[in-house]
């Protein structure tokens, strides 16, 4: 799973080091760290960004790790969606009820409709809809993508998948 | 070499094709029999028939010939080697060609089609039959027109297990996405510049509903990758449904739509189906052209492009079969 840490530190000396031992400590693979002095906000402190990957049942030992060596965890990012798939709907998709549409695809954490852009020519005409589904990995995509097609089947959508197909 | 002696079924546009191919004597064949629906003719014993004066008549009379020597009795009683059945599809029970072309490798004669129809609900069977009474079997211009997928997966790309094919198989959709995608057209806008140019049939149905490239599918399926399928096992899809939004919605990341129809031997999933698809991919054709993708074990992906259809072009196809068949069964 990635994770984005956005952490506060003391500015002085030693700091930078207190707070990039424990990720290293965990076991988490560092992907990038940003740390600008020109962020400081003037009060002594400092802003860092790190970016890791790390297994889920471990981001608790780390943040007590973080805390215990006085690093301040402003927030905490979890991108589970690592698995993209955009798909081209056409039909009466707002009239078929659109918001029933995207609750059945989305599942917390699982699989996620992200992006939706639709154009709708007039109120008798078809409507067309560009949707992206985000999932956690390549079983949930299949099983959002099963949950699509009979949706579309319901609802007399036509469904424009990705050159590989549906398969 | 002796020329090998052909009957000719059928006289529209790809029996024309064949006949002004063949009229070159340097490819060794001569036309000893031919029919259209209505009636046949026959040349008599050593001699060929005259296609000028076959097709003259035909415009003239709207026969060909003699309503004596219909294209059964051609298939049964005429003096030739090799059948070649160039003959409308009927897509639905693959007749009267599945009868003249079981009829024609029952007595031993080789067969030669461009017929969608007998080869898509009954290869196994006329597999076997040829099999039995040693005569060659030959169907390259059945899909994809000129473009030699057959040959190419046979003896191209022989050894190579297929982990998938994909195949922009109807040029009749694949003109009308193009229109739709270079111009802003509608669905129905291109579908009628597409009949204008004679590209789409009075009833275009078949095309635009995937069934065309379903039963090519069937026929890569049954005849290259050793499965045994039938058309109503095909996931359909058409392109009737389609929006120029839909296109414009595409292009804005780099893709556009194409009728893709695919196979996954392992899964055994056949669907014909309109899918989003990078416009830099290889199976991007323009206008009527055809394209197939085989995803193969030693040479990864190999494309095939070239016309789909027309006269000239499908009569290579069986010229192509022709040559092979003398090759191996000629001057026996």
């Amino acid at each position: 799973m990635q994770i984005s840490l956005k952490l506060e530190l003391s500015d002085k000396p030693g700091q930078l080091l207190a707070a990039i031992k424990p990720v290293s400590d965990s076991g988490a693979n560092i992907i990038s760290i940003m740390h600008q002095r020109d962020a400081a906000a003037g009060d002594g402190t400092l802003i860092v960004d790190i970016v890791v990957t790390l297994p889920q049942n471990r981001l608790g030992q780390l943040e007590s790790a973080l805390r215990s060596n006085g690093i301040e965890i402003i927030r905490i990012g979890t991108d589970h969606l690592t698995c993209t798939k955009t798909f081209i709907l056409i039909g009466h998709i707002l009239h078929t009820d659109l918001t029933d549409t995207i609750n059945r695809i989305d599942k917390a954490n699982v699989a996620e409709v992200t992006e939706l852009h639709m154009v709708m020519p007039g109120i008798t005409q078809p409507s067309t809809a560009k949707l992206t589904i985000k999932a956690a990995g390549s079983a949930e995509m299949d099983q959002a993508c099963e949950i699509l097609v009979k949706i579309a089947e319901e609802k007399h959508l036509l469904i424009i998948d990705e050159e590989g197909g549906l398969a | 070499m002796k020329p090998m002696r052909i009957a000719l079924l059928g006289l529209g546009s790809v029996g024309r094709g064949v006949a002004k191919v063949l009229a070159n004597p340097e490819y060794g064949f001569v036309i000893t029999a031919a029919a259209d629906s209505k009636s046949g003719a026959v040349a008599p014993l050593g001699a060929t028939l005259d296609m000028c004066e076959v097709f003259a008549r035909k415009n003239a009379t709207g026969k060909c010939g003699d309503s004596a020597w219909s294209a059964e009795r051609i298939v049964r009683e005429a003096e030739y080697d090799i059948l070649v059945e160039v003959s409308p599809t009927n897509a639905q029970t693959g007749e009267p060609a599945l009868s003249n072309i079981r009829a024609a490798l029952m007595r031993g004669k080789h067969v030669v089609t461009s017929n969608k129809g007998p080869i898509s609900i009954a290869y196994p069977e006329l597999s076997a039959v040829a099999k039995e009474h040693n005569a060659g079997l030959m169907f390259e211009g059945t899909v994809a027109g000129a473009v030699p997928i057959m040959n190419g997966l046979r003896h191209g790309l022989a050894g190579n297990r297929v982990n998938a094919l994909f195949g922009v198989l109807n040029g009749t959709c694949n003109y009308i996405l193009t229109r739709m995608e270079e111009e802003g057209l509608t669905y129905q806008q291109a579908l009628l510049e597409a009949s204008d140019l004679g590209y789409a049939e009075a009833d275009p149905s078949a095309d635009v509903n995937g069934t065309d490239a379903a039963i090519k599918l069937v026929i890569l399926a049954n005849t290259m990758l050793g499965m045994n399928v039938t058309l109503d096992e095909v996931v359909r899809v058409g392109i009737d449904g389609m929006t120029a939004d839909a296109l414009m919605m595409a292009g804005k990341t780099g893709h556009t739509i194409r009728l893709i129809a695919s196979i996954h031997p392992d899964k055994r999933q056949l669907e014909v189906s309109p899918r989003l698809i990078h416009k830099e991919h290889p199976l991007v054709v323009d206008g009527t052209l055809n394209a197939v993708t085989v995803d193969t074990e030693l040479a990864g992906p190999v494309t095939f492009i070239g016309r789909g259809a027309g006269s000239v072009e499908t009569a290579s196809a069986v010229l192509a079969d022709l040559i092979a068949l003398k090759e191996r069964y000629g001057d026996k």
